[in-house]
């Protein structure tokens, strides 16, 4: 396989850090409901979601945490991904998450994403695997780790609470084998068509 | 066989005493265990402080043989993850029930979630215990230089 000049660059989006600029974006992000439920990892009160907050978690994240923003080829911020590292110095295990706000959802920038920081992890990283859990109820999610190779695991009863009731998770894992049998095709054509 | 809910001291003494026996397994299951004394103080220190329960458990006045530390994963959920640092890394069972039992009573906690590695062959017997296997994450560890597979076990506190 050509290796790309840019990792980031895939057929529907661009990942790029964070900037100044999308902190509004961001704010307004997590004050929609949707995305709130979405994003019980991050937003623990809701008094967090100031200024000050959001840098924290998004501009000035800690070692462990790779946070990129998502924008489109006409470089308008669409949402964000970012990958948590497990312990990563002793088994090489990350865990992702991917946001996009409304209006961009279901146009293809969610798969693109994931393959990009997927391929980044396994091919310049060395990740051994990706894994992560996602809310049962998450179709959208569910099918897009279905179609990076990703493989359920179990399934986690009431194990996170929001919006009123308890919840199961769907933990699931991919390996570098599963990716690239998954995503092979989309890459070929992406680094062909640079 | 004692199991003293730790006070701070109590939790300190055991790690000045047994942590280098308890940390040395504790690699074996996928787990850390701060092992000079001022990091350990510190740990503990910081447990505390955030609510986690830390137990040592002892068979005699003298020596712990397992650490237990509980913590929600977020108080909202009412999840408990249960992790244990044991002096004999072929043995646990024993000390998964005495400690699940005191962490259900001093908690309102609706389930409680133990993450142990594949090579621990004690583990088989957890579902007599009440556990149930939820998930296993394949590979998901590297202890002593081999993949090891995790499995996520839950009891929940309505079951029987």
């Amino acid at each position: 396989m050509q290796r790309t000049s840019d990792p980031f660059y895939g057929k529907r989006c661009v990942l790029r850090p964070i900037r100044d600029e999308d902190l509004p974006h961001l704010n307004e992000m997590l004050r929609e409901s949707d995305f709130a439920t979405a994003a019980y990892l991050y937003v623990r009160s809701p008094d967090r979601t100031a200024e000050t907050h959001i840098r924290e978690l998004f501009i000035h994240s800690e070692a462990s945490r790779l946070t990129l923003g998502i924008r489109t080829h006409d470089d308008v911020f669409a949402g964000f991904h970012d990958v948590e590292l497990v312990d990563y110095e002793r088994h090489r295990v990350c865990a992702p998450g991917l946001f996009l706000r409304r209006g961009y959802r279901d146009q293809g920038y969610g798969i693109d994403a994931r393959i990009l920081m997927a391929d980044f992890m396994f091919r310049e990283l060395n990740a051994h695997r990706l894994v992560g859990a996602t809310w049962a109820e998450n179709a959208r999610s569910l099918r897009q780790y279905k179609k990076i190779g990703a493989v359920a695991c179990g399934r986690l009863r009431d194990a996170v609470f929001f919006n009123g009731a308890h919840r199961d998770l769907i933990p699931w894992s991919l390996s570098s084998e599963q990716f690239y049998a998954a995503a092979g095709n989309y890459l070929t054509e992406l680094r062909g068509s640079e | 066989m004692v199991v003293r809910l730790g006070t701070l001291a109590d939790v300190c003494a055991v790690l000045r005493n047994d942590a280098s026996q308890l940390a040395n397994t504790a690699a074996a299951m996928g787990l850390r265990l701060p092992l000079d004394a001022a990091s350990a103080g510190d740990w503990v220190s910081d447990c505390f402080s955030h609510g986690v329960l830390l137990t040592a458990i002892q068979d005699d006045p003298e020596r712990a043989v397992a650490l237990c530390k509980a913590s929600y994963v977020r108080v909202a959920w009412r999840r408990l993850n249960l992790s244990m640092w044991v002096a004999d890394v072929t043995d646990g069972l024993t000390y998964v029930d005495a400690f699940v039992r005191s962490a259900f009573a001093l908690t309102d906690a609706r389930f409680i979630e133990l993450r142990l590695a594949d090579s621990l062959e004690w583990i088989s017997g957890l579902d007599q215990r009440g556990f149930s296997k939820e998930a296993t994450y394949p590979e998901f560890l590297s202890l002593a230089g081999r993949r090891v597979d995790q499995h996520i076990f839950a009891l929940h506190r309505t079951d029987p």
